[in-house]
């Protein structure tokens, strides 16, 4: 499967643009990690992807034709989690995959037990929806998404409600599916896009401000990222931005990123996720 | 597929607890106007003629619509709404989906339909000892179900605009149902059945030959041809992408 | 936060919300659905401007606020902000701070509807309106049903928690408010309590007690309701039995919801306004009651019978004495010293007493047909001065509502019928003596008794009157007592007085209702025959409540309602069998029924029939042919018409597979249809075959003669005048006289 979005504008009757030229390509297999801000443009590019919306300007093409088009071929393939969704409360966990399974023209038990044991979810089979806690109901939306093999999984903070051991098994789940499929994983949790994703795209304000190895960000923003130790009431160095601050017998040990770190600042290796706020900050100055 | 899918939406329909309390209004309605209008028959007519049963079929039908419309309201919901971005990123368009829910709610009505027939005739195989009750369903469903299906196709399409709306068009099928408008605008037949015996000459047996103008059939066919429209305008608008009203 | 600054931060929110004051001005338009002619166009003044409107406000804005109330109560569950409220305040707190604040604002927008309203309502009526009895209906009908519309609706939704069920819960409620029954109950009818009428001649508090008694019993419910659903708040995350088992720990609650129920119950139970008969009025005819007294040899008889009557008006209540001098005079021992009589229900002995000392009694507790039964025992030989004092509120009879309300106390009106006055002894002979009466009113009231003016009067020195009667026989039927004008006319050789409320003298004098009165007995006398019925030569015409619906005929009296001398009555000249109508066919009763030619009741033939077609004949006199055949003819063709087309009439066999009630319905169905429309047919085929109007009165002319004037002339007993003898007569056969619906002119 070939994904191409070639200078896509989306303007909404509101007014608000919330992609402005944005182009990206994805062949599968492949695993992208998709970065941002609130309101950065993550979810509308989504939709758009799943032919939900229809783009302002520029064009969708999937394995080199036109979307729109292939909306019916697309969904057959596609796995979708939003990030807020709602369940048929009055069916259980079993009737509701059958459903979606159903829908997506998938027939037989056999499909509907293999996402349920992947997904955790054989002990709460029978039970109804309205009865599982937010985690199980966030389950139960990863096994529609799997129903089918989907070819392209488009997944919109999967693991939020997770424990950290559950959100850790999905998302070398998703890894594994990676394989031979396109994944595109939206999240803030920098972690799992370090741990699984072979690509990120960081967007902000409608554009995306990198799209790459993860490795490749943090080679970026080697000599940006500094520590040092402040006293209480000290300001922020110019041109810096603090990424965390920890209580230390001599003050405040301070964590940095900055195109010119100060001197005082003694550089660190930097984390994928000072690399992230580095461009964010940097993407928000230009 | 499809049938499976019209399967599980009939049984969100059941589980809803919503329709089954209607289901029950309607024959609690149901023997109330068997006992103070049916069993005394209308027009002068036998309560077992055609003219009373087609005058029952028209009592019956706003509460019927109102039933139907309710459970449509819930499509509209915003907690719906939400359940419905899932199975709309399946294969099947809105529209699709809205039609199979449309069927799941004809079959609904169907079955207040029988439930209702039943309650008329049986009374009268007991009581009265007459058949003539068992052809009469057909006659009944002509009644009725260009009605429905109009007044559901009108739920789609307000319904699309705001969902509250097909609230707002219960409450005026349920006003609309006490009126007594004349044909063709007697969209629930409530007053021609009742009064157009009276005008008609009886026979040997006293009894006015049951016949019907040719301007109620017309409206009937109006009535159909209408609510086919809506809902074909309203399932073809549903195919285009639109925005998303959540994100709205 | 305290509860009453939660009620503070409720009240502002509130009204700051656009839906609030959208349903403000929605209220304020409600009262205009009362006006609308889809409702009970009335002449009646009171009923068209204010009992209409308020209804219709009660019930619409009713439904209104209680659709606000859903979603409001709805909203924090919507919106998902229940998790921070409940951590905020009790989960029942806000509720009940929000229920607190919505009644203040409903009850302030109640107000302010009647105010905006009122000048137009002060207009139309003139001098009808009063002020007083305007915000009486305010206060009691409107803003009650507000507050219990509301209170209802937020119960179902804390019980339910789901907003579908418990709009259609309220709307099923609503809608059992409509059903004929319920109609028809006062008590029934929560969302509004029934009104009967008012009445513009003699105001009316009585449909304004009878609803604030309801208003107390629903409003307790919905109050005893709305605190039970409160303790049925979720908490926990549980459901709603477990939810209201825990909130019933708060004890205030289910106990306060507990005296709450009882005292609705327990006004329920003892409510003192209509009797507890629970048999319809279609049972009355299948026994006859206190029969086991009919065939008593009546040893002890009563003289010197003396009754004391003192309505109370400002409290709706009647005090009486009834005072006998017990004689043996039959000869025989007294076996059974356990004597009876009935009196209205709602009036409790306070005191029997034999020669002064008290005499023990039991007053039972069945009521059958407006009379409660007493039992004294008296000590042998059960003779001496026998005293009994009584009191209490009249009540009415249950199966006559809402046609008649007989018995009513107000501060300008008395109307006492039969044992609202005296009791009834069941086995004391009292009918061969007599008795005399003292009614005590104030100075500006007259007395009517028997539908006549009372001239015997003395004052009692502070503002009252006690007005003496001597009547020959204990039993009375009315007495009534008001602001009343009487004009005297002369027609058909009678003395007439024409008595009604004078608040309407004026419309009197302007419509010459005099001259319409004398045109209606010249016409008859003319006709038919003098009046013979009268007392002292003088017939007295009554204006009655229109709380008493219908006329009525009595020797020497006449009834007719108060509907007929409206102003909008009066000019509405294209009416069929209007309130003028009843009154004509109501005088004319004094040829054609028992104080004239008394007619044997058969399947199609009797007094109403030959009432009904004598006036058809003088509605045609005054308003001309076409107006006569529109509103008689034509309709007792239709009736006729329709009865001949009813399927049970045509297959009367399957009519015996229908339940009994039903059956008794369509044959009394068919017997108003009989005698109040083909009798009169027949009677017009009578005239055509006779050859005229003359002949037929020449015919009518004759049979009064005979079958009254001769016969009391010779001193004999009247018999009855059946159909036979019409027959016979006119020298028509039945076959000729028969009818349907192609009956032409």
């Amino acid at each position: 499967m070939k994904i191409d979005i070639e200078n896509i504008t989306m303007i909404y009757p509101s007014g608000k643009k919330a992609l402005s030229d944005v182009s990206f390509h994805a062949v599968s297999p492949g695993f992208i990690g998709i970065l941002g801000p609130n309101g950065a443009g993550k979810t509308t590019l989504m939709k758009l992807l799943i032919a939900g919306l229809i783009p302002t300007k520029g064009e969708i093409l999937l394995n080199d034709k036109p979307l729109l088009p292939q909306e019916k071929e697309l969904k057959a393939q596609l796995g979708y989690l939003p990030q807020s969704f709602g369940l048929f409360d009055e069916l259980k966990v079993t009737e509701f995959l059958d459903y979606m399974a159903a829908l997506k023209g998938i027939s037989g038990k056999d499909e509907i037990r293999r996402v349920l044991a992947c997904t955790g979810l054989e002990e709460q089979k029978k039970t109804p929806i309205r009865q599982l806690s937010g985690g199980q109901r966030q389950r139960v939306g990863i096994a529609q998404a799997l129903l089918g093999n989907p070819q392209l999984m488009i997944l919109d903070e999967p693991t939020v409600g997770l424990d950290p051991e559950e959100r850790v098994r999905f998302r070398n789940i998703f890894s594994e599916l990676a394989q031979d499929k396109i994944v595109l994983l939206s999240t803030h949790i920098i972690d799992d896009v370090q741990a699984v994703c072979s690509r990120v795209l960081i967007i902000d304000g409608g554009r995306i401000l990198f799209d790459g190895e993860p490795s490749a960000l943090v080679e970026k923003t080697e000599g940006k990222v500094g520590v040092y130790v402040a006293q209480t009431g000290d300001a922020v160095p110019e041109g810096c931005h603090v990424v965390s601050k920890v209580n230390v017998s001599e003050g405040v040990l301070c964590r940095i990123t900055g195109d010119h770190l100060p001197d005082y600042a003694e550089p660190v290796r930097p984390t994928l996720e000072d690399a992230y706020l580095c461009c964010i900050h940097k993407g928000a100055r230009t | 597929m499809l049938m499976k899918i019209l399967r599980y939406e009939l049984k969100r329909i059941r589980l809803g607890r919503l329709y089954p309390i209607m289901l029950l209004c309607n024959i609690v309605y149901a023997c109330i106007w068997m006992w103070q209008i049916g069993l005394s028959g209308v027009g002068g007519t036998a309560p077992f003629s055609k003219w009373t049963y087609l005058a029952y079929c028209g009592a019956m039908l706003p509460a019927a619509v109102l039933s139907l419309l309710l459970s449509q309201a819930n499509y509209y919901s915003e907690k719906q709404q939400k359940a419905d971005i899932l199975p709309l990123s399946s294969p099947y368009t809105a529209g699709e989906l809205m039609l199979i829910r449309i069927t799941a709610l004809l079959i609904c009505f169907l079955i207040i339909f029988l439930g209702e027939y039943l309650l008329f005739s049986i009374p009268f195989a007991l009581f009265f000892g007459t058949a003539e009750v068992l052809g009469y369903p057909l006659i009944g469903l002509i009644h009725m179900l260009p009605t429905v299906i109009l007044m559901l196709a009108l739920g789609c399409l307000i319904g699309k605009i705001r969902g509250w709306l097909v609230y707002v068009l219960a409450a005026v099928t349920f006003i609309t149902g006490l009126a007594q408008f004349s044909v063709p605008f007697d969209l629930f037949g409530n007053k021609f059945f009742s009064e157009y015996p009276l005008k008609l000459p009886t026979g040997s047996a006293g009894e006015p030959a049951f016949e019907i103008v040719p301007l109620w059939i017309c409206s009937r066919i109006v009535y159909f041809a209408v609510g086919v429209v809506i809902l074909l305008l309203s399932v073809r608008r549903n195919r285009k992408p639109t925005l998303d009203r959540a994100e709205n | 936060m305290k509860y009453s600054r939660l009620c503070f931060v409720e009240l502002r929110r509130l009204l700051r919300k656009k839906s609030f004051w959208i349903c403000v001005i929605l209220c304020c338009c409600t009262p205009l659905l009362g006006f609308l002619p889809l409702t009970f166009e009335d002449d009646i003044l009171s009923n068209k401007y204010i009992a209409n409107p308020v209804i219709a406000a009660t019930a619409a804005g009713g439904i209104i606020w209680a659709v606000f109330s859903l979603l409001e109560a709805s909203r924090v569950h919507r919106t998902g902000t229940d998790v921070l409220t409940d951590a905020v305040s009790a989960p029942a707190l806000l509720p009940a701070a929000r229920m607190t604040a919505q009644i203040i604002l409903v009850t302030c927008t109640a107000l302010v509807c009647a105010l905006i309203w009122m000048p137009y309502i002060a207009h139309k009526m003139e001098y009808l309106f009063s002020l007083k009895f305007y915000l009486a209906n305010i206060a009691v009908m409107l803003v009650p049903g507000w507050w219990l519309c509301m209170l209802i609706m937020e119960s179902l939704y804390q019980f339910t928690r789901k907003a579908e069920a418990a709009a259609l819960i309220f709307a099923l409620a609503v809608g059992c408010c409509f059903l004929p029954y319920v109609m028809l109950n006062y008590s029934l009818r929560w969302i509004c309590p029934t009104v009967v009428t008012y009445s513009d001649a003699f105001p009316t508090y009585w449909p304004l007690r009878v609803g604030l008694w309801a208003r107390i019993i629903w409003l307790s419910l919905g109050l005893a309701l709305y605190l039970l659903s409160l303790a049925a708040v979720r908490k926990y995350q549980r459901g709603m039995i477990v939810s209201f088992l825990r909130g019933c720990k708060q004890v205030c609650l289910p106990i306060s919801a507990a005296l709450l129920i009882a005292l609705a119950v327990v006004m329920g139970a003892y409510q003192p306004f209509i009797d507890h008969d629970p048999r319809s009025y279609l049972d009355e005819d299948d026994e006859f009651f206190w029969k086991e007294y009919i065939d008593q040899r009546l040893v002890i008889s009563a003289v010197n019978i003396r009754y004391t009557i003192a309505p109370h008006l400002t409290t709706g209540t009647v005090s009486g004495t009834a005072e006998y001098d017990l004689k043996n005079n039959s000869g025989y021992k007294v076996e059974n010293n356990e004597f009876s009589f009935v009196l209205n229900p709602g009036y409790t002995i306070e005191a029997i007493t034999l020669d002064e000392n008290p005499v023990p009694f039991e007053t039972l507790p069945t009521v059958v047909s407006e009379q409660r039964q007493t039992k004294f025992t008296l000590p042998q030989p059960c003779v001496g001065h026998l005293k009994i004092m009584y009191h209490g509120m009249p009540a009415q009879r249950r199966s006559m509502l809402p046609l008649l309300v007989m018995s009513t106390v107000d501060p300008d009106y008395v109307s006492l019928y039969r044992n609202s006055v005296m009791p009834e002894m069941l086995n004391i002979n009292v009918t061969s003596f007599g008795a005399d009466y003292s009614i005590i009113l104030p100075e500006d009231m007259q007395l009517l008794w028997e539908y006549k003016p009372v001239t015997d009067k003395e004052p009692t020195g502070d503002g009252k009157n006690i007005w003496h009667v001597k009547a020959d026989s204990d039993y009375i039927f009315n007495l009534q007592a008001g602001k009343f004008v009487t004009r005297k006319i002369e027609a058909g050789g009678v003395h007439i007085d024409f008595t009604y409320g004078d608040i309407y003298d004026s419309v009197v004098e302007e419509n010459d209702i005099c001259g319409a009165v004398k045109a209606v007995i010249d016409y008859c006398s003319e006709h038919y025959g003098p009046l013979i019925y009268t007392e002292d030569d003088t017939l007295s015409l009554l204006q009655t409540s229109a709380l008493i619906t219908g006329g009525w005929a009595f020797p020497g009296a006449a009834t007719w309602m108060e509907n007929i001398l409206t102003p909008e009555s009066l000019k509405d000249a294209e009416r069929g069998a209007s309130a003028k109508e009843v009154f004509i066919h109501e005088l004319i009763h004094h040829w054609w029924g028992g104080y004239g030619v008394s007619f044997e009741e058969e399947e199609i033939w009797g007094c109403e029939g030959m009432t009904v077609y004598s006036t058809y004949r003088l509605v045609k006199e005054l308003y001309g042919e076409e107006y006569a055949k529109k509103y008689y003819v034509e309709k007792w063709i239709d009736e006729v018409k329709q009865q001949d087309r009813n399927f049970y009439n045509r297959y009367p066999a399957f009519l015996e597979r229908l339940p009994k009630a039903m059956i008794k319905q369509i044959l009394e169905d068919n017997s108003g249809v009989n005698h109040y429309s083909r009798m009169p047919l027949m009677l017009l085929k009578a005239e055509q075959l006779l050859g005229g109007e003359a002949e037929m009165d020449a015919l009518l002319n004759r049979i009064y003669k005979e079958q009254v004037i001769d016969h009391l002339a010779d001193g004999e007993v009247l018999v009855d005048y059946s159909f036979e003898d019409f027959l016979r007569d006119s020298g028509l056969t039945e076959e000729e006289l028969h009818v349907d619906e192609n009956f032409a002119l």
